[in-house]
């Protein structure tokens, strides 16, 4: 009896120090993955703010869609 | 067995017993030397070897505008080294190398040259070029991550936002002077690693990770951008050595936009010499011209030495002051002081200064926030230079009031249009709106602050209206006029100093503009400066037709109303025809309506339809056995046969559907 409680004892040892490693392995897996996915986030607001930048849209807006700012007569004022 | 090979037996037992215990001995002794005195030493070098330390540097904060909009962000970019020793044939790698790279190869061979273990082949590599060195495939060679900070809006605004180093350090503008809220805490994390390097278990950071807070600006992307193309205009127009626009709102002192040129990309500021990275609207200062007369006007008033009405002699152009004749640019004879002011007098602008004396007007140019700094939250500011009356001789006294013998700041003229703007107070600018964290709420909050009160709102209202007669036709400033807004203001031509005659000079001028819009309830204040425009050097010429683009442009961009005056409002025929209009519009609304109008089925004849959706139209049908054919969705707009048709057996019914409105 007292043989097959040490033995248990053992085995659960062993698997919980096997279990935590895996947890580590993939917490650290994890983690770096989010690190990763945030910096893709930030490549992807600075890709976003480049292509808003006021130069580039109004550089298109004029060249392939022909549009210009319109004329102090051309606005309309609503009360 | 013989008593003698017995002993032998003994005797070797005792010798095997005698080495097992020295043996033992040795043992122990060897243990208690590695665990008692080397214990300590052995196991940190023991942990050494199995623990490690990740340092994660800070990502610096962001820069937004008032809108939210990103103006400065750093993001992980790769940087490349190589290990020199492990590199074999370096002059096969540094050709290579150089080629992927676009390096000299030279410089590349001279680092895989060096002494050290480690040196940096190219830091901040593009994607590109990494995969081109990945593709090289050479030993020695790897990447790391670090920090690079990109300006998304590249010119617009670098002189207020500055650039950060390549080491995450504020150097320049807003960037330095809030580099301790951007920069953040590198952290240091301590882990457990297995025999292959991979890491197990991270302990809490060692040092608390402080992060970067983001700032957001009182900037207005749109706005800057704007200012900044009109000015880089005026400037290539007029060929100006430097140029300065500033948007400030009146009642807060926030600064929507600061443009200057020579410009520069702060994306690449290294390429670029230290005198183009000025932010001028604050460093420079220069002497105001005739913009002086409006402060000259505002004390007057406030004393109530004179009126916008009263009548003063301007001399036939000619005033002589002890030796000195003072001339103007064009022989006036007696004139109102608000026609002083809009014909920009410096006689007229003398007799006022007389009235007022020179000790109140200096004083009111104190008031006016000259001579010392406006307080904003960026690095570098100049007071400008206000010297006390007592120091000024007689000719000196009346040359201030046309804004000789005094140098401002361009950003210290813009507070003190501002003042004039909002009714007398004089505010602190700023550019900082709120510092946030990375869950963007505010550790830190400006707000606007009045540095004091300079002259009362009934004065303030009188300048306006006579600021107002400047970009009068007739004034010296049309072209700063806005359609349908009102506009007031004031320009200046400043006469600069040769620094080698110490003379004025009749070549090199200083073309300023300042003023808001619109007059009667300013929105925005835009001051133009440009300085030694080449040709026509007047304000009025240069500076104002960058107030009028840039003002018209952000009246639009903020929505505010067009002020309808008699004057700019619209003549009577067009508001004739624009009532006959609306009464046009009316009246087809009520036909129309009068058209669409339900009329009541008759019965034993088909029903009325139009309007109805599909499923009334098939309920309909249906009750009185109709066949039904659909054509599109939405209401009914035509049916075949018409409403009142009588019913017939078995009729067919077609009906046509269009979206509603």
């Amino acid at each position: 009896m007292m043989l097959f409680l040490f033995l248990l004892v053992g085995i659960s040892h062993v698997w919980v120090n096997s279990k935590r490693t895996q947890i580590g392995y993939s917490l650290s897996h994890m983690k770096k993955e989010i690190g990763q996915i945030r910096e893709y986030n930030r490549k992807l607001k600075l890709e976003i703010a480049s292509l808003k930048s006021p130069e580039r849209l109004e550089n298109k807006a004029g060249e392939e869609f022909g549009l210009r700012y319109p004329l102090p007569q051309q606005i309309v004022f609503l009360p | 067995m013989r008593i003698k090979d017995k002993k032998w037996i003994r005797i070797r037992i005792y010798i095997t017993g005698i080495c097992f215990f020295f043996v033992f001995c040795l043992i122990f002794l060897r243990a208690y030397q590695l665990q008692i005195l080397k214990g300590s030493e052995l196991s940190s070098l023991a942990k050494r070897g199995y623990t490690g330390k990740l340092i994660l540097t800070s990502q610096r904060g962001t820069i937004f505008d008032r809108n939210g909009k990103e103006l400065a962000l750093s993001i992980e970019v790769d940087s490349l080294y190589c290990y020199p020793k492990k590199v074999k044939n370096k002059k096969t790698a540094a050709t290579r190398l150089a080629r992927a790279l676009n390096l000299d190869k030279r410089d590349v061979l001279k680092k895989l040259h060096n002494s050290r273990s480690f040196s940096w082949i190219k830091r901040k590599v593009t994607p590109e070029e990494i995969n081109r060195v990945r593709e090289l495939n050479i030993t020695g060679i790897d990447f790391t991550k670090e920090n690079r900070r990109y300006y998304p809006c590249m010119e617009t605004g670098a002189h207020v936002i500055g650039f950060a180093s390549q080491d995450n350090k504020g150097l320049e503008g807003i960037e330095l002077k809030y580099n301790r809220y951007l920069e953040g805490q590198e952290a240091r994390f301590s882990r457990i690693h297995d025999a292959l390097g991979r890491p197990l278990i991270f302990d809490g950071p060692r040092i608390e990770k402080q992060d970067p807070f983001n700032l957001i600006l009182t900037l207005d992307k749109d706005i800057s951008y704007k200012a900044q193309k009109a000015l880089r205009k005026a400037v290539r127009r007029s060929r100006a050595r430097s140029g300065v626009c500033i948007v400030m709102r009146p009642q807060t002192g926030e600064i929507l936009a600061m443009a200057v040129v020579p410009e520069f990309n702060p994306n690449i500021f290294w390429k670029y010499q230290p005198y183009e990275w000025r932010n001028r609207a604050i460093t420079d200062c220069f002497e105001p011209g005739s913009t002086q007369k409006a402060f000259l006007l505002a004390g007057a008033l406030e004393e109530g030495v004179i009126s916008p009405e009263t009548v003063l002699n301007c001399e036939k152009g000619e005033y002589a002051i002890g030796s000195f004749i003072i001339h103007d640019s064009r022989p006036f004879g007696m004139l109102k002081v608000s026609e002083i002011i809009k014909f920009s007098s410096n006689i007229g602008a003398i007799k006022i200064g007389q009235r007022l004396g020179a000790e109140h007007f200096n004083y009111y140019l104190e008031r006016f926030g000259f001579g010392e700094k406006t307080g904003i939250d960026f690095p570098g500011e100049r007071k400008g230079i206000l010297r006390p009356i007592r120091n000024m001789s007689l000719i000196g006294q009346n040359t201030l009031c046309f804004g000789q013998g005094i140098s401002v700041s361009p950003l210290q003229l813009a507070m003190a249009f501002g003042a004039i703007a909002n009714g007398g107070h004089l505010m602190r600018p700023y550019i900082v709106k709120s510092i946030v964290d990375q869950r963007g709420e505010a550790i830190r909050n400006f707000y606007p602050s009045i540095r004091r009160d300079v002259i009362s709102s009934e004065t303030a209202k009188k300048v306006r209206g006579v600021l107002e007669g400047v970009v009068r036709q007739d004034g010296t400033a049309p072209k700063a006029a806005i359609k349908k807004y009102s506009v007031a203001g004031k320009t200046g031509t400043a006469q600069k100093v040769d620094p080698i005659k110490k003379i004025y000079s009749n070549k090199k001028f200083v073309a300023i503009f300042g003023g808001f819009t619109p007059s009667d309830s300013p929105a925005l204040v835009i001051l133009v400066a440009l300085d030694e425009p080449k040709g026509i050097p007047y304000g009025g010429v240069v500076a104002a037709p960058v107030f009028r683009d840039v003002g018209y442009w952000t009246l639009n961009h903020l929505n505010v109303v067009p002020s309808f005056r008699p004057a700019t409002s619209l003549s009577a025929s067009k508001a004739r025809t624009l009532r006959t209009s609306q009464q046009d519009v009316s009246h087809s609304i009520e036909r129309k309506e009068k058209m669409i109008a339900p009329r009541p089925d008759l019965p034993g004849s088909i029903p009325n339809l139009i309007g109805l959706g599909v499923r009334d139209v098939l309920k309909k049908a249906q009750q009185l056995g109709l066949r039904v054919v659909v054509k599109g969705s939405g209401i009914v707009v035509e049916q075949v046969p018409e409403p009142g048709t009588p019913l017939k057996k078995d009729r067919l019914l077609t009906v046509t559907f269009r979206p509603s409105a």
